[in-house]
C-alpha cells in the first residue's frame, strides 16, 4: 500500500505493467480492488521502481466519477459502471503495451491437465464464457481477453483479471450478477466466484481452441489444418509488429505443436466436454 | 505493364513459412502479413532476382503443361505481388 496526494493507492501487477490505483471513495475502492485483486495476488507487487502508472479516482458528492492517469483526465462525470468499465479497458490497453517482450493474443487461456489452452476469438465469438465455463467446471484460470505467451512460444501466462461478462452468459453460467463489479455492458466477474482458488500458472500451450458462437449450434470439435489455424491465430495476434518475422515462425511452430480445433459453444456442457477431451487427446 | 524482361526479386524485409499448401508472408516494412495460395506461392518463390518474368512464366508452364494461360495467371500474380510490395523490379 503507498498513498498518493493523501489518498491510499493499491498496487497491481498485470504481465509487466506494474500500476497503482488511489480512490478516495471506499466503496469504490473495494470493487475495484475485487476487480484486479487476482494480479496483485498473481504477481510481485513491490517491483523495483514501483508503479508506472499511476490512476487516480474521485467521486464528488453527488456520486459522478472522475478517472485520471498519470496526472491526465481520462474521463469525468461517469457512474460507477462506466468508471470500472474504462478503468479495465485502459489497464488492458497499457498491459498490452508495457508487455510487448511477450507475444499478445485477443484470447482466453486457462490450464487444464497441466496445459494451456488458448482460446482466441473476437467479441462475440463465446470465449468469455467458455473461458468462464471451463474454469467452473475446475480449468484453472490464466486470462480472459488479453493472452500472453512468452516470445519463444514456450509458454502461456497468467494475466487473470477479472473475467467480463455480459448478463446472458452469468445465466447460461448459473452465476448471479453480485458474482463480480457491475460495469456499464458487463460484470466483471471475480475469480474466486467462478471457483475459489482457480487461478493458474505459467504453463506449456497445449491446444488451440476457436470458439464461435451460433445459437442453438453446438457439436464435436472440428479439426482445423495448421494453416487455417495459423491465419486465425495471426488475426487474433495483438502484436505481431513487436516480433516480426521471428514471431510468424514463433505461431507456426505453435500450430506445428499443438492441435487446434474450431468448436460451436451454444451448449457449454458439450463445449467443455469437447474441450477436455481434445487436450486429453492432444497429451 | 511490367516487361517481360523484368527481373523480380523479393522485398528484403520480408519473411515467409510454409504451412501445409500456403505461404504466409510478413511483411517488416508495412507491419502485414499475408497468405499466398499454392499458385501465387509458386511464383513469389522463384522471384528471386535471377529471373525475368518471361522465365518465370516458361518455367511454371513446363511444370503445368495442361494448365491453359499460364503466361496470363503469372504475369496476374506478379502484379499482385508488385502492388502488395512483396516483390520489386530491377
Amino acid at each position: 500500500m503507498e498513498t498518493i496526494a493523501r489518498v491510499s493507492a493499491r498496487v497491481f501487477v498485470g504481465l509487466s505493467l506494474c500500476f497503482a490505483i488511489a480512490c478516495e471513495d471506499d466503496a469504490l475502492a473495494d470493487d475495484i480492488r475485487r476487480v484486479f485483486t487476482t494480479l496483485a495476488a498473481a504477481g510481485d507487487d513491490e517491483r523495483a521502481g514501483g508503479p508506472s502508472v499511476r490512476y487516480r479516482v474521485d467521486v464528488d458528492p453527488a456520486g459522478r466519477c472522475t478517472l485520471g492517469r498519470d496526472g491526465e483526465t481520462l474521463l469525468s462525470g461517469a457512474t460507477r459502471a462506466e468508471l470500472v468499465d474504462l478503468l479495465t479497458w485502459d489497464v488492458n490497453q497499457r498491459v498490452a503495451d508495457t508487455s510487448a517482450a511477450h507475444i499478445l493474443f485477443h484470447a482466453g487461456a486457462v490450464e487444464l491437465g497441466g496445459r494451456g489452452v488458448l482460446i482466441p476469438g473476437v467479441s462475440g465469438s463465446g470465449k468469455s464464457t467458455l473461458t468462464a465455463a471451463l474454469v467452473r467446471r475446475g480449468s484453472s484460470y490464466l486470462t480472459d481477453e488479453l493472452a500472453a505467451m512468452t516470445a519463444d512460444g514456450g509458454r502461456l501466462l497468467p494475466f487473470p483479471k477479472a473475467l467480463a461478462l455480459d448478463e446472458r452468459s452469468l445465466g447460461v453460467l448459473g452465476m448471479e450478477p453480485g458474482a463480480g463489479c457491475r460495469g456499464a455492458g458487463s460484470v466483471h466477474v471475480v475469480i474466486d466466484a467462478l471457483r475459489p482458488g482457480a487461478t493458474g500458472t505459467a504453463c506449456t500451450p497445449g491446444a488451440l481452441v476457436f470458439p464461435r458462437y451460433r445459437p442453438g449450434v453446438s457439436g464435436a470439435p472440428v479439426p482445423m489444418t495448421r494453416a487455417d489455424a495459423l491465419l486465425e491465430l495471426l488475426t487474433n495476434t495483438v502484436n505481431l509488429g513487436d516480433h516480426g518475422g521471428g514471431g510468424l515462425r514463433v505461431l507456426a511452430d505453435l500450430v506445428e505443436r499443438c492441435p487446434a480445433y474450431a468448436l460451436d459453444v451454444a451448449d457449454l456442457d458439450l463445449a467443455c466436454d469437447a474441450v477436455r477431451a481434445a487436450v486429453g487427446e492432444a497429451g | 505493364m511490367i516487361a517481360g524482361s523484368a527481373v523480380l526479386v523479393p522485398n528484403a524485409l520480408v519473411t515467409t513459412v510454409v504451412v501445409d499448401d500456403s505461404l504466409f508472408v510478413y511483411d517488416e516494412g508495412d507491419r502485414r502479413f499475408f497468405v499466398l495460395n499454392a499458385s501465387a506461392a509458386a511464383v513469389y518463390e522463384r522471384c528471386d532476382g535471377s529471373r525475368t518474368l518471361d522465365a518465370i512464366a516458361a518455367a511454371l508452364a513446363e511444370e503445368h503443361p495442361d494448365a491453359p494461360s499460364v503466361a496470363e495467371d503469372v504475369r496476374d500474380a506478379v502484379d499482385g505481388l508488385v502492388e502488395l510490395g512483396l516483390v520489386a523490379i530491377v
